[in-house]
């Protein structure tokens, strides 16, 4: 069921729209879920949003997976849940991503 | 950690293998779908900005079917007006159309495997929309002309001359198309056309727009004004890639 709505959010991310809903949906989905689904599904956004945009396969692949690894090691010693916190990386993430990815 | 770094690895190995083009034909496979899919939306996409919400199923229906006469109208046009405008005969073109436009830059369906080339110019009849950045498969990223990262050599020529009036530097810059880099010295006006200069891997001869507003003298080296494009980039539907 994510995956369709990753798809769907890739489809609109690669045809007009200029948000990266799919980082934001890996970042808030994983979130409150177990390391290693979220982290499988990092990747397996990031290949789903690479073929929809023609990018290099992967590359999003890797840049989801650090962003989400980060948010595991972070959440290790302090409240990753805080809607303030998460706001905060989501924008930091978007800016990093857009500085690899145009 | 260890589940990361094998994720990881993989992603590695994945862009590796996309560079070293191993993947191409996977990659083509499962991108064919997607691109007919985003095909689609896009259509709807412009569609919903074009056709009244508040029309009955029937009129939405028959406005739906004459988009549709009309885009094939259209493509005939434009491949009509494409022949017949003044372009050197030695360069070749491809029809593609647009299938997604994000933050300035086009997405066409023509890529690597119809021999579409990176820092390919593309065209529409003899007006340049921009420049192939990203290559897939089947699809190509186009940087247009109105794209923050967009920096064309140009001349300034007046309308019906062939000499050179100025030279400048066309940039995007908040919301508008600038031509800056322009001699004090140098003489433009409102309505003077701006055509590339052929530099920097872009063809020469190629018109952009006409001259909006000339900014008033300043005690600085260059001269600035404002560009008004020839084409919304936001509208186009075809466009032809030169090879």
């Amino acid at each position: 069921m994510i995956f369709l709505v990753v798809l769907i959010f890739s489809l609109l991310q690669a045809t007009f729209l200029p948000l990266n809903l799919v980082l934001w949906l890996v970042i808030l989905w994983s979130a409150r879920r177990p390391e290693e689904k979220s982290l499988y599904l990092a990747v397996g956004a990031g290949l789903i949003l690479d073929l929809a945009k023609g990018g290099i396969l992967g590359f999003s692949s890797l840049l989801f997976l650090v962003t989400r690894y980060l948010l595991i090691l972070y959440s290790r010693r302090f409240n990753s849940l805080h809607p303030a916190f998460l706001i905060a990386f989501m924008l930091m993430a978007t800016f990093v991503y857009a500085f690899f990815i145009k | 950690m260890r589940r990361f770094l094998f994720l990881l690895f993989l992603s590695l190995f994945l862009i590796l293998a996309d560079k070293k083009n191993w993947l191409t034909s996977p990659k083509s496979l499962l991108e064919r779908p997607l691109l007919w899919a985003e095909e689609i939306i896009f259509t709807a996409f412009r569609q919903t900005e074009e056709i009244s919400p508040v029309a009955g199923d029937e009129r939405q229906q028959l406005t739906v079917s004459q988009n549709d006469l009309s885009s094939c109208r259209e493509e005939n046009e434009k491949m009509r007006k494409l022949l017949g405008a003044p372009l050197p005969p030695q360069w070749k073109f491809m029809d593609a159309r647009v299938i997604g436009l994000v933050s300035g830059q086009l997405r066409i369906n023509k890529g690597q495997s119809e021999g579409v080339k990176d820092g390919a110019n593309v065209i529409y009849e003899n007006i340049l929309v921009g420049k192939v950045v990203s290559l897939g498969v089947h699809d190509a990223w186009v940087q247009t002309v109105s794209s923050a990262e967009s920096k064309i050599p140009v001349v300034v020529k007046k309308i019906g001359s062939s000499g050179i009036q100025a030279r400048g530097l066309l940039v995007w810059q908040g919301n508008e198309l600038i031509l800056d880099r322009v001699l004090q010295s140098e003489d433009i006006q409102k309505g003077d056309l701006i055509v590339t200069a052929g530099e920097a891997d872009w063809l020469p001869e190629l018109l952009i727009g006409t001259i909006a507003e000339v900014s008033p003298k300043t005690p600085e080296v260059y001269q600035k004004a404002k560009v008004e494009p020839l084409i919304d980039y936001g509208k186009l539907r075809i466009v032809f890639v030169v090879r």
